[in-house]
């Protein structure tokens, strides 16, 4: 649903991961218009799909009846993606940043998924809130 | 997603038909399970050359696999990619960590 006078688009799905072809979708339909860079608009797309894609294997462990919510916010020099969801929270700071190079060289996995989205985008913030909701807020600056 | 493979000059060659998403990316990441781990192949080229689309799950499974062959001492590349793979592998900056050439021939001579 569309709110023009503040640019919001909002959409909910299921947690299956036929939904994540649709949050694509979503994210570029409503973006398109907005007049950014194809780039831009890239690297939000693949940077949600990432953490949709975390929420349905780690938050809800590919149950498909659990609900994620995706708003975007077009603002006049930023595009802000938050994805709710009610499953398992994480702490990001128990996951380190990977250095690539070092990374594969090394055993340990994980971390692969925050390094993609921060590299993605301008700013990356995850917040659970008292086990009951989780939500990662992507920030990417547009100069549309 | 269709999955090929051969053997060319001591290089496995894992072909790649379709999408690479969450929906079907099992598949790939068991084959080249397959052929790190059980056939203990140190060459890998995957040829993206009629791969359609990659997601952020087909990128991480390239990931795991080339950092498997890195720990053994191997090597992976990739080949044939079309502007739309390239495009995510460039704006996600794997395109830094993986060696990927024009096409299938001058892959096999570079490795």
């Amino acid at each position: 649903m569309e709110n023009t006078k503040q640019k919001t688009f909002e959409l909910s799905v299921r947690s299956t991961t036929e939904e994540l072809s649709a949050i694509r979708d979503f994210i570029r339909q409503s973006i398109s218009p907005a007049g950014i860079t194809d780039e831009a608009m890239d690297k939000i797309i693949l940077a949600v799909d990432e953490a949709s894609t975390n929420v349905v294997k780690h938050a809800y462990h590919y149950a498909k009846d659990k609900e994620i919510k995706i708003q975007l916010e077009l603002k006049s020099e930023s595009c802000v993606v938050t994805i709710t969801d009610f499953g398992d929270s994480f702490d990001p700071n128990e996951i380190p940043q990977p250095n690539m190079k070092q990374y594969l060289e090394e055993k340990r996995v994980g971390g692969l998924g925050l390094y993609l989205m921060r590299t993605l985008m301008d700013e990356v913030q995850y917040t659970s809130y008292d086990g009951k909701y989780n939500k990662l807020v992507l920030i990417k600056k547009i100069s549309a | 997603m269709t999955i090929h493979e051969s053997k060319e000059n001591n290089v496995y060659v894992v072909s790649l038909t379709g999408r690479l998403d969450i929906m079907n990316c099992e598949p790939v990441e068991q084959k080249f399970a397959e052929v790190i781990d059980t056939k203990n192949e140190m060459q890998l080229l995957v040829d993206c050359s009629q791969l359609t689309f990659v997601s952020s799950a087909g990128l991480r499974l390239f990931i795991i696999a080339l950092k498997k062959l890195n720990l053994k001492g191997g090597k992976m590349a990739f080949c044939a990619l079309d502007s739309g793979t390239m495009k995510i592998f460039t704006i996600s900056g794997y395109d830094k960590l993986f060696k990927i050439y024009d096409s299938r021939e001058t892959a096999l001579a570079n490795f």
